[in-house]
């Protein structure tokens, strides 16, 4: 165990089967958690979606976009880097006299899908 | 300890520690507690709980090859023990200011609304946008998980301690140890539901990725050849070199990261990016890292965000903030002003500075041990005494404890280098020493992180009150409370006018706060809301048990005074005097 064990060990060149499995989970999850926003399905089902979503995802796909590979580490720097994202997104909008959370969460997907994106593209 | 034993022993002890733990600890109330606070509600398998796991994390210290996998099950549940005790034994959150917090949240997700002039915290929002949004997106009552947050801080930043103290050192008990102190000394308690506490995450999480992916490790530049440890040493340990080379597109998004969290810093709390300012310059004055830029980038975003977000509240403060710079009374003052209350309290205040000290000279002697022996720990260094340079401003009366705070990651790894200064494992009497020390720590650090208990545990009861007082009072209505320490705010902040008595108790009569509310509450619908902690939070800083009940009889007798809540642990009462004869 290094401490560069963060990053891609093939200096990230080539993306591997797993990176392709965590990309299109990434996917589903923002398609799910847009969704159950959406639908409204039930308090219970929302909290635990949408929350987890919101409190892992964004920050773990720009974990990924900037070239990070470890999954504990992306997981625990993922929470507050999430945060941050959805705070900054939602304070976007909130400056420009706009606060809707479904407005908001439709943002921070959308971020989330171009980070994902950028990962695929490095 | 066999190899055997060694395999099975500490999991079977962090189990078993975590199974009595849990089915031993009680609900706690008040009526539980001494001034000394919530280390006199605990049971006694609580420390048994301690003692297995610190002889679990011991005997892992002591197995050779060394495992992670032993001490990061035995910190997770430390953590759960030490920050995630009083989320099960309370009914609620607890700490007043978790309560002003929610307040905050709330009134933003009801009214899409900031609000600067009501509070500075406003200037710097993004925290509470933050949990705004996940509040209105998932439904959730923050009431009911807030309780948790301590724990889950903790424990997030426990991946960012291993990744920093991996920077300074490849010894693996020595990285794992510094984590296990940073759980036994963090007392400060900034990591509830807080800008504060979010930011303690930011801070550790780029410090641990300037520390690694910008770490310098060879000979720093300042330091002549000849003087200090020899290049070639014998293990190669003094200066061992510069890491393998990262890939350019991953250090470039990695420091992408480094500045997002720089960002997100900057727009959610006015101290910490200071911290991170400091602490990366610390590493540029060491030479310990390649990010030379980064404390101008950092002042950079503060110059920008106090200029055009934050100018109004600056320009309100300007005087005060600069009249309090190196203040006596707002730094070393404030420590010595604390020293005072019941019995208890006062031993809590002592204990507090006292276990302050230790961690810093425990510290001290981690450094003498390792320079001599040939490693200076030169980034853990300036990391630990760069914070000193925030005291500078008092910010409230705690700097003192954001020092100590903003200090303890890298001070926990020093304390961790006084016992492994050289690469080894534990002995027997290593294993029976740690397991000595974790429960003398845990017992520091339940004292001087809960002390004060019995004024910052909140009860269904208080805030019963409260939600009686915002259900009558009127739009626009004046609350006043004794002092600063109740869940009044947690909603509908801005409907009230709510202002603390600053009079002293001993000396408050009805006749005296009725002449107090003719001038405050200017006619308005006017209550008092009297509440267990605010009885509480008086009574620790000294004043007398009897003055309480004496000012309620009073109230009660009083025809200005009409009792319009009254539970076990508040009453409230509305004042009448203003309106029939303003």
């Amino acid at each position: 165990v290094t401490e560069l064990e963060l990053v891609r060990r093939d200096g990230g060149e080539h993306a591997t089967d797993v990176d392709e499995v965590i990309g299109a989970a990434l996917i589903l999850a923002t398609a799910v958690a847009v969704a159950v926003v959406a639908l409204d399905p039930g308090q219970t089902i929302r909290a635990l979606t949408v929350g987890a979503y919101l409190a892992v995802v964004p920050g773990v796909a720009a974990l990924r976009a900037a070239g990070a590979r470890d999954p504990w580490t992306i997981v625990a720097l993922g929470v507050p880097l999430s945060l941050a994202i959805d705070g900054t997104a939602a304070l976007v909008l909130l400056t420009i006299g706009i606060w809707q959370p479904t407005l908001s969460m439709l943002l921070i997907a959308g971020v989330t899908l171009v980070l994902i994106l950028i990962e695929r593209v490095r | 300890v066999s190899a055997a034993r060694a395999a099975v022993l500490p999991f079977g002890l962090i189990a078993a520690a975590a199974v009595l733990w849990f089915l031993t600890l009680a609900p706690i109330t008040p009526a539980d507690m001494t001034d000394l606070g919530l280390i006199s509600a605990l049971p006694i398998w609580y420390w048994v709980a301690i003692a297995a796991l610190g002889l679990a994390f011991g005997i892992g210290l002591s197995v050779e090859p060394f495992r992670p996998s032993v001490a990061i099950a035995a910190a997770i549940v430390l953590a759960l023990v030490l920050y995630g005790t009083p989320a099960i034994a309370q009914a609620l959150p607890r700490f007043n200011t978790t309560y002003v917090h929610l307040g905050f949240i709330d009134l933003i997700e009801r009214t899409g609304r900031l609000y600067p002039e009501m509070d500075a915290r406003f200037s710097w929002p993004l925290f509470f946008v933050a949990t705004a949004l996940v509040s209105a997106a998932t439904t959730v009552d923050l009431l009911a998980i807030a309780a948790w947050v301590p724990l889950a801080t903790n424990l997030l930043a426990l991946p960012a301690l291993v990744l920093l103290y991996r920077a300074f050192t490849d010894d693996q008990r020595l990285v794992w140890l510094g984590a296990w102190v940073f759980l036994l000394a963090n007392w400060v308690g900034q990591d509830y539901l807080s800008p504060q506490g979010f930011n303690l995450l930011l801070l550790l999480w780029m410090l641990a990725l300037v520390a690694t992916y910008f770490q310098r490790r060879g000979r720093p530049r300042w330091l002549r050849p000849g003087r200090g440890p020899d290049d070639d040493d014998d293990d190669g340990q003094a200066w061992p070199g510069e890491p393998a080379s990262v890939p350019y597109a991953t250090r470039a998004g990695i420091y992408v990261v480094v500045v997002a969290l720089a960002l997100a810093s900057v727009a959610s709390h006015q101290l910490t990016p200071f911290a991170m300012m400091a602490a990366s310059f610390g590493l540029v004055i060491v030479d310990r890292t390649t990010l030379r830029a980064l404390p101008i980038l950092i002042g950079v975003l503060l110059v920008i965000w106090v200029s055009f977000v934050a100018e109004a509240f600056i320009t309100g403060h300007l005087r005060d903030l600069v009249a309090e710079l190196g203040t006596e009374g707002g730094t070393a003052g404030e420590l010595v002003s604390r020293v005072r209350g019941s019995p208890g309290h006062t031993f809590v205040v002592i204990e507090r500075i006292a276990f302050s000290v230790a961690i810093w000279a425990a510290a001290a002697i981690g450094v003498v041990r390792r320079v001599r022996s040939g490693r200076w720990d030169l980034a853990a260094i300036a990391l630990a005494v760069i914070p000193i340079v925030l005291a500078v401003q008092p910010y409230g009366g705690e700097a003192p404890l954001r020092v100590f705070l903003f200090s303890l990651p890298a001070t926990s790894y020093l304390v961790a280098t006084a016992v492994f200064p050289v690469p080894r494992r534990l002995g027997i009497v290593g294993v029976a020493g740690m397991t000595g020390l974790t429960v003398v720590m845990a017992a520091g650090l339940t004292i001087a992180r809960y002390g004060n208990e019995l004024a910052d545990m909140v009860t269904p009861s208080e805030l019963a009150v409260v939600d009686e007082v915002h259900r009558i009072a009127p739009e626009g209505a004046f609350l006043a409370t004794m002092n600063f320490n109740s869940p009044i705010r947690y909603q509908f902040v801005e409907r009230y006018d709510y202002e603390e008595i600053a009079a002293p108790m001993t000396t408050m009569t009805a006749a005296t706060l009725a002449a107090i509310l003719d001038v405050e509450g200017a006619g308005r619908p006017t209550y008092v809301v009297l509440t267990r902690g605010q009885r509480a939070h008086d009574e620790l800083i000294g004043v007398p048990p009897t003055e309480w009940p004496r000012i309620e009889a009073e109230l009660e007798a009083s025809p200005w005074f009409e009792p319009v809540v009254r539970e076990a642990d508040g009453s409230a009462y509305r004042y009448t005097r203003a309106e029939v004869a303003p």
